[in-house]
């Protein structure tokens, strides 16, 4: 049952599992099939809801700092783009800090597969898709589309959900280390959407020190909405990169902790 | 071919525990200057496995029957001693064990819940790599073998549990491991169908020669299924033979519950030795040799002098075998002496 | 001896929170974050159109407000519809058909007796961040008596309200649509992120006749600036609404008890 694999395929199968995962949670949700649709239009209408609030905001205000409504619907569509690529996807890796705890990890750990890899792609939101149609929705209707601003969408949401992916993973993993930390990594993910719908030049000094180098939302806010207003292939660089350290840290972190929890000397309970 | 299967050498686990003190001063002093507790959860064990053998591991909650499992696995990774399951290590080559071995819990369960279980078993099919005609000869195999098809398209939720121990049973064995751990496999389920998934695990050892390592309480499923019993207690391995040898030894004893309409205390039948005493019931104990002709005596008496309103023979269980066990353990089935080879003839796989 | 009952209800709420001390760092923490952008949201909205002051009101009273409509919010948890819901949906309140009016009481008292330790707890750290960064809020003596009027009507406004939801459930599967959109209006309207101060005039006088307003943002508004014509409106609009609340959930009880009787549960 070895194969040796040329890491390009390795990908490619990976990739094709984890859409194959999507599409069994899709068809598990769909058993219930109202509940199915109330909750994407559900979503999708607490979305409009936020981005109506705006919307009456900048009627009174219509410019802060420079930063207008399409600035703001810009900033959702990217943002919601980038968490409903994270929840449809790779749902599991925020419930990593509930796992551990319920001592599910050793299901994971029976698996020929990689572990991370596999607690993340096995689980999906289905509001998610909500926030997805949403994503697209308020880009079409209220920004400049073209060819290359879509793209642009699509390529930074993409990279912003990885540094969102790379956060949550860290932020989860925690568990591994203390008990019922689970609402304090909820907590900060939590955070890391607050940050995101605000106008980002609002930001500066201490607080933009903080979304750069606790809370990520320069990187998965600030940066995407940038790229979308007036591209930059440098602003593009520093995104990707960031995507790429935050994968790899997750990554890391993730075979660290699997590895001292294997060694079974952790101060949580097992089963 | 490499003769044995498991090979399991003076394996040791050690924990180190957090110690807390109650209440609040407690908690604080804990965060502050934490306090460990080692505790040894497996103390030496070793053992071989040959292929096609079916073995009982069984131990009282927390005797390290579990951690030792986990080792196995790969779970855990242990604090010293060697093991080689499979042909690999399981704490430095989980993934590649993982395609030789499957696991089945009684108590958690690997199919999902809402869908039917053949959508797991494709899942489970390109988890493992399978290719796309194995799978399907695979599965029409397993199907008829265990009996599935007229609820493989229901959905798990909608399934008894007995049939749904058959679908998980199926999802274990898709990849064809060669070895299959079963862990409580016939928890919850009616006599009938106990019986049936003892069977078809039976068959399945025999078709295949899969070698089976059953964790159970419930003495059925050892007595039926494992041909070779091995006990753990306090991380160490208080036995390890034959099944036969472990009944004739420590299921010993039967416990006769009668509950009659007369007084009690005219009842002076002299078999076996009470054990409790009420007004209206008695509680008897016969010991392991004389055990039915004991019955057939005491029984006689009863009816001959008293009127029954209730009777009740059992065995005692697992825990207390096991404490009995460990507490007068003869001395050539202690730990680490191989001097005995208690070892049954391996099973000839069947080609 | 029914007012220790639920004392004792209002004191287990609190230990349970107490209990989970890393988590109510975490919310402490959450909420104090989002009091500082709030602050920083609106220094810059200020700024940009040079005023100090909006309707009389400086950016520290809006913090202010935020904090009040926020902390006030959130005490009403757990959510009363969802516990409602639940209820129908066993067959919990079957039982209660025969004493329809201590069955509401009972929630009425219940609502009240999770909201007290809630609200402390809430009010703590959005304050805390309040004062740090925009200093003490100035209320006034008519200020804080307004606005503590306004806030015992608004609990009671929306607990009639959420009770109503709830009901909904004799109807339809899944009352979370109509919770939603609940929580929605309160979002938009309610004054947790844009204080009705805040919005362009026309519409301002349109929701003003809206619930959700009438709701969380009036004390908080009160609370802030004492305004005498604006205290008598909110009144009203709490009292208006409430009575169409009672009359709701009366009559959706009647009618859903009566469903029960019918359909046999």
């Amino acid at each position: 049952m070895e194969r040796r694999m040329l890491p390009w395929k390795h990908a490619v199968k990976r990739i094709r599992l984890s859409l194959y995962f999507t599409r069994t949670n899709i068809l598990a949700a769909m058993e219930f099939r109202t509940s199915f649709i109330v909750q994407v239009i559900g979503m999708l209408v607490n979305d409009a809801a936020v981005a109506m609030l705006w919307y009456i905001f900048f009627q009174s205000f219509p410019g802060v700092n420079g930063w207008g409504w399409q600035d703001t619907a810009i900033l959702m569509a990217t943002s919601t783009l980038s968490f409903s690529f994270v929840f449809i996807f790779f749902k599991g890796a925020g419930d990593i800090a509930v796992i551990v705890r319920q001592g599910e990890l050793d299901y994971y750990l029976a698996f020929p597969a990689d572990v991370l890899w596999h607690v993340s792609a096995s689980r999906s939101r289905i509001d998610a898709i909500g926030d997805a149609l949403f994503a697209f929705g308020i880009f079409f209707l209220f920004t400049p589309v073209t060819f290359v601003t879509f793209a642009v969408f699509l390529i930074a949401s993409l990279a912003a959900a990885g540094v969102m992916y790379g956060f949550t993973v860290v932020t989860q993993s925690l568990a591994f280390y203390t008990p019922n930390i689970e609402d304090a990594s909820r907590d900060l993910f939590e955070l890391l959407l607050g940050f995101s719908f605000y106008p980002q030049n609002i930001f500066t000094g201490g607080i933009r020190a903080v979304t750069i180098f606790v809370i990520p939302a320069f990187f998965t806010a600030t940066i995407p909405h940038r790229l979308i207003a007036h591209f930059a292939w440098p602003a593009l660089g520093v995104l990707v990169l960031a995507a790429i350290i935050a994968v790899t840290v997750a990554i890391l972190f993730f075979r660290y902790s699997l590895r001292r929890y294997e060694s079974g000397n952790l101060m949580v309970t097992r089963g | 071919m490499n003769a044995r299967i498991i090979e399991v050498r003076d394996l040791r686990k050690r924990f180190r525990a957090k110690q807390k003190q109650a209440g609040l001063r407690g908690s604080f002093a804990a965060l502050v200057r934490p306090e460990f507790r080692e505790i040894e959860a497996v103390s030496g064990i070793s053992f071989d496995v040959n292929p096609g053998e079916r073995i009982a591991f069984i131990g009282p909650n927390g005797a390290g029957k579990s951690t030792t499992i986990k080792m196995l696995t790969g779970i855990l990774t242990p604090t010293s001693g060697s093991i080689r399951c499979a042909g690999y290590d399981p704490s430095r080559e989980r993934k590649k064990l993982a395609h030789s071995i499957g696991t089945v819990f009684g108590q958690k369960s690997q199919l999902w819940y809402h869908l039917p279980a053949v959508d797991t078993y494709e899942l489970f099919a390109k988890i493992y790599e399978i290719p796309r005609v194995q799978y399907r000869e695979r599965l029409g195999y397993l199907v008829e073998a265990f009996e599935i098809a007229p609820f493989l398209a229901t959905p798990v939720r909608k399934l008894s549990l007995g049939e749904r121990m058959r679908c998980e049973i199926v999802a274990s064995l898709l990849h064809r491991p060669s070895i299959l751990f079963l862990d409580e496999p016939t928890i919850g389920l009616d006599v009938v169908a106990k019986l049936g998934i003892r069977e078809v695990i039976r068959e399945l050892n025999e078709r295949e020669g899969v070698t089976i390592f059953l964790t159970s309480h419930d003495a059925g499923d050892i007595e039926s299924l494992a041909e070779r019993t091995m006990v753990v207690n306090h991380g160490r391995l208080m036995f390890d033979g034959a099944t036969e040898a472990f009944r004739a030894q420590f299921i010993s004893t039967k416990t006769v519950e009668l509950h009659l309409e007369e007084d009690t205390h005219a009842f002076a039948c002299r078999v076996g030795t009470v054990t409790q005493k009420s007004k209206h019931s008695i509680t008897i104990e016969l010991a392991a040799d004389a055990k039915s002709e004991a019955i057939e005596e005491l029984l006689s008496y009863t009816v001959e002098h008293f009127t029954v309103r209730d009777i009740n023979i059992f065995e005692p269980p697992m825990e207390e075998i096991i404490r009995r066990m460990y507490a007068q353990v003869p001395k050539w089935h202690t730990t680490n002496d191989r001097s005995v080879d208690t070892t049954p003839e391996p099973i000839p796989l069947i080609s | 001896m029914r007012y220790s009952k639920y004392l004792s209800v209002a004191k287990i709420n609190v230990t349970e929170r107490l209990h989970h001390s890393s988590n109510l760092a975490g919310r402490a923490l959450v909420v104090m974050v989002r009091i500082w952008i709030f602050t920083t949201l609106y220094t810059a909205t200020y700024r940009t159109i040079h005023a100090t002051t909006i309707h009389g009101i400086d950016v520290a009273g809006i913090v202010w407000m935020l904090v009040f409509a926020q902390s006030f919010r959130q005490s009403g948890w757990p959510n009363t519809a969802a516990i409602i819901e639940t209820e129908v949906k066993s067959g919990t309140l079957a039982y209660s058909i025969n004493r329809p009016y201590s069955y509401l009481l009972f929630h009425f008292w219940s609502y009240f007796g999770r909201v007290g330790p809630n609200l402390l707890i809430n009010i703590g750290s959005a304050a805390l961040a309040g004062i740090i960064f925009v200093g003490w809020p100035s209320i006034s003596l008519a200020s804080a008596g307004a606005g503590l009027v306004l806030l015992a009507m608004s609990f009671v406004l929306d607990f009639f309200c959420a009770f109503a939801i709830g009901l909904l459930a004799f109807w339809t599967e899944d009352t979370s649509a109509f919770q939603w959109l609940y929580f929605k209006g309160q979002l938009i309207f309610g004054g947790l992120v844009l204080p009705l101060a805040l919005f362009p005039d026309a519409l301002r006088r349109v929701a003003e006749w809206l619930p959700f307003p009438a709701m969380f943002y009036s004390p908080a508004r009160l609370l802030v600036s004492y305004d005498g014509a604006l205290f008598k409106w909110f009144l009203l609009m709490q009292v208006a609404w409430t009575s169409v609340a009672i009359l709701m959930a009366v009559f959706l009880f009647r009618r859903g008890v009566r469903n029960v009787e019918m359909n046999g549960g």
